[in-house]
């Protein structure tokens, strides 16, 4: 009977271990989904660029044992330094869920899973920030951070922010040598002390051209330009001119709220000139010439501008030209008569 | 004068004049200070200067989320069937559909004890289906015969019929005996806050979430279905205690909607990312699709929907959305309704009484189509020119669009293109109905610098193709 008993406890003792192994465990791995356990890190930690570079540093998670659902990333960096020119989102991160957006010194996204049933696990890198280095720093480096805003949502967790640790990057930037190649930074358009142009010859090969494209069609065979040169204040029947191969046939379309179309002839000098019958209207205009050659066809166009006063003082003013300015004072002026009215009224009663 | 009018005038008469130009003088300041204020705000912004990065690529453009369209339940029947030609030449992805209940004839009998005849509503499903898109259906409103005096916008008298009634609907459309549609979506009622669909509330007597709990158990009671969605609330704009509510509701929710009537497209943009953010702390719902189930830039009636100011809008909000958008933006309407002769209905086609044509809005989703591929870096956005950059195959894109919502604002807009490789382009610029043309372009320094005119309204395609 002894022997029976003791045969029983064994075998219960041997069920038992791997029972207890297994649950201990189980609750161990519930403790660690439990808890938040999530980083963030920029990689590289630590940069060095010259002035005018462009470069990326990737955001990379490592969720610790956590199911990621989305990531809200807000960095901050010193906009005098820097210059934040995109984000995006990484492998590990398949969807946007709110575009990125990029101000003067701070850049956010949220990036996610694509369902509750593909969380984001592991390590990897969920965003990509694309910076351009702009002013050397000196002795003491930079630094691109998150900001305490950032949050993490893990699935099933008890606290939705998993977030636990952020690590930032230190950028240095130094001098740019003379071999750098620098790259083009266009300056937004309210920062230029002067009117922006109202036109510029989109093709032409006049010398005159500003534009750092080279700006021809088929090697300068068709071209065409305005007489009086002007294109930013062109008259209403301005005289578009050209250069085309030698006797050939042109064709002239005027685009804007009409469309004029003309053919004409270049002359033994390969000359052409045409003169619209009709006044153009004010405004922005554009005008094609084409014609066939032996290798096909060639266009060149042109955009002018019609400039009456009206409209040059709109334009130039990026002034809506919605509204009336009359029918804003005219109430204005009515409302003064009667205040003065009533003030005068009102001192008579007094008196 | 003074002297005169001191002694002839009687004090009477004085004061009554004073009162008169007070009166009077009031309204008209502040009509000139409201003028002035407005004048003055549209006079502010700043004009576009785009540059685009060659070099830099980024995520996939995302096309499908608009071709979603929205019908109203402007007629008692299938509104789309006389225009499903045009309908499917808009590639729709989704169609949405409301009044499934009040004007269709689903719904007889008596409480526990309802019989179903879902033909004409069929016969809508099947119109959309015919168009290539899935159907959204919105479960509204209260069939009379269930509802409380017999009003299709109050609860019913008895919360069981109305899961009956969902159960079914979702059976008839999703089930695998039935109609056995795929990937249905189901949206509980219609712009529930609105008075003239209900007034409901997140809680008391008229408690939307009661409506939303009852209706998720007749989706959940459904047997034998293919998959489906099934969310809300649909409510006239993104309301955030509407959103928390449902979101606590502890209801099944597999997507959120609301509509959006907005005149500035630049608020599409901050809804998407306030929703987003409000459901951080809802990790299992943060996931959700949203769906802007109906878009347009008044709720109103307006004659502009028929002209380049709603087809610059509607450009100007899938601009706001092209990257971490929705899962859907419907456009409302489809089809204008019968009494639109004076060209101020929500359509994209006008009703088949009206000549069946297509308006403005109409042509714009194929247009921007065109902008498929891989997003590229686009700065230098204005107030009133927006755009974005795509790269597909050897082409680069720019999308640019110029909406002015309260005028008529023209610039020329520069475009700089930088990190192109040197070479000879071909370059073209297309315009929404405008112009089109064609020039080729050589650079050595890889950076190419137009000027593009860019009328009030108006929207166009710059494309650069390396030769």
């Amino acid at each position: 009977m002894k022997k029976v008993i003791f045969f029983i406890i064994a075998i219960l003792l041997l069920i038992a271990v791997p029972v207890t192994v297994y649950m201990i465990g189980t609750n161990q791995e519930l403790r660690s989904k439990a808890a938040p356990a999530t980083s963030l890190a920029l990689n590289p930690s630590s940069i060095t660029k010259k002035v005018g570079d462009i470069f990326s540093l990737e955001v990379q998670i490592d969720t610790g044992g956590n199911n990621v659902a989305l990531a809200e990333l807000h960095l901050v960096y010193d906009a005098t330094k820097l210059e934040a020119q995109s984000i995006t989102n990484g492998p590990l991160a398949p969807r946007i869920a709110a575009s990125g957006v990029v101000g003067a010194g701070t850049v956010s996204i949220t990036v996610g899973a694509n369902s509750s049933a593909q969380p984001i696990k592991g390590t990897g890198t969920i965003a990509i920030v694309r910076f351009r280095s702009m002013v050397p720093t000196g002795d003491v480096p930079i630094q691109v951070k998150f900001d305490s805003t950032t949050y993490v949502s893990g699935l099933n967790e008890k606290q939705p922010n998993v977030l636990v640790n952020t690590s930032p990057a230190s950028v240095s930037i130094i001098e740019d040598s003379p071999t750098t190649p620098v790259i083009q930074k266009v300056a937004p358009q309210e920062e230029s002390p002067s009117p922006t142009p109202l036109a510029t010859p989109t093709l032409s090969s006049l010398p005159a051209a500003t534009d750092s494209a080279m700006i021809a069609t088929s090697s300068g065979i068709l071209t065409v330009s305005l007489q009086e040169g002007a294109t930013e204040s062109a008259t209403s029947r301005p005289v578009i001119q050209g250069k085309a191969p030698p006797g050939s046939t042109v064709t002239i379309v005027i685009h804007s709220s009409e469309t004029i179309t003309a053919i004409v002839t270049a002359d033994e000098n390969g000359n052409f000139v045409y003169t619209p019958t009709t006044d153009l209207s004010d405004g922005s205009h554009q005008v094609i010439a084409s014609t066939q050659t032996s290798s096909g066809a060639v266009t060149s166009s042109m955009d002018f501008t019609v400039m009456g006063a009206s409209t040059e003082e709109s334009t130039m003013d990026a002034m809506p030209v919605s509204g009336s300015i009359s029918m804003t004072l005219l109430p204005l002026f009515i409302g003064i008569c009667f205040v003065i009215a009533g003030m005068f009224f009102r001192w008579f009663w007094v008196v | 004068m003074t002297s005169f009018l001191r002694k002839q005038a009687p004090i009477n008469f004085t004061k009554i004049v004073s009162v008169v130009a007070l009166i009077v003088f009031l309204p008209l300041l502040m009509v000139a200070i409201w003028q002035t204020t407005v004048y003055i705000s549209k006079a502010t912004g700043t004009n576009a200067n785009i540059a685009v990065d060659a070099s830099n690529i980024l995520e996939p453009v995302q096309t499908d989320f608009y071709h979603a369209f929205a019908q109203g339940g402007e007629e008692a029947g299938d509104m789309i069937a006389p225009v499903a030609t045009q309908v499917k030449s808009l590639a729709p992805r989704i169609i949405r559909v409301d009044h499934i209940y009040d004007h269709y004839d689903v719904v007889s009998g008596s409480s526990g004890n309802l019989s179903y005849n879902f033909d004409r509503l069929d016969q809508v499903v099947s119109t959309i289906v015919s168009t290539g898109a899935k159907p959204l259906l919105s479960l509204s409103y209260m069939p009379s015969v269930i509802a409380k005096d017999g009003s299709v916008i109050n609860p019913p008298n008895n919360w069981d019929d109305w899961t009956a009634v969902i159960k079914r609907t979702i059976e008839h459309y999703s089930g695998k005996g039935e109609k056995n549609l795929g990937g249905v979506y189901y949206e509980v009622w219609n712009e529930p806050d609105l008075d003239q669909f209900g007034k409901w509330k997140m809680g008391g007597e008229k408690s939307y979430l009661t409506l939303y709990q009852y209706a998720a158990k007749g989706a959940s009671q459904a047997t034998n279905v293919n998959g489906f969605m099934f969310g809300g609330p649909a409510t006239t704009g993104l309301y955030k205690n509407w959103i928390i509510g449902l979101a606590n509701s502890g209801s099944r929710i597999d997507f959120f909607s609301w509509h959006s009537y907005l005149s500035n497209p630049k608020q599409f943009f901050k809804d998407q990312q306030n929703v987003v953010s409000w459901l951080m702390p809802y990790p299992g719902l943060s996931l959700k699709p949203k769906l802007v189930t109906e878009f347009g830039f008044t709720g109103s009636k307006s004659n502009a929907y028929g002209t380049t100011y709603a087809a610059a809008h509607t450009a100007a909000t899938i601009r706001q959305l092209i990257s971490g958008g929705p899962q859907y933006l419907f456009t409302f309407e489809i089809v204008d309704g019968p009494t639109q002769t004076d060209g101020s209905g929500w359509g994209l086609i006008s009703h088949p009484t009206n000549g069946q044509k297509a308006k403005p809005r109409y042509y714009v989703f194929s247009f921007i189509d065109a902008m498929k591929g891989n997003r590229v870096q686009l700065s230098g956005e204005g107030t009133w020119v927006t755009g974005f950059a795509s790269k597909r195959d050897n082409t680069l894109r720019i999308f640019l669009v110029n909406f002015d919502a309260s005028g008529s604002h023209v610039e020329q807009t520069p475009v700089t293109i930088m990190n192109l490789d040197p070479g000879t382009y071909v370059y073209k610029e297309r315009f929404l109905f405008g112009r089109s043309t064609e020039t080729e372009i050589t650079t050595g320094d890889g950076i190419i610098k137009k000027t593009v005119v860019m009328n009030a309204q108006t929207m166009g395609i710059l494309e650069l193709t390396k030769k």
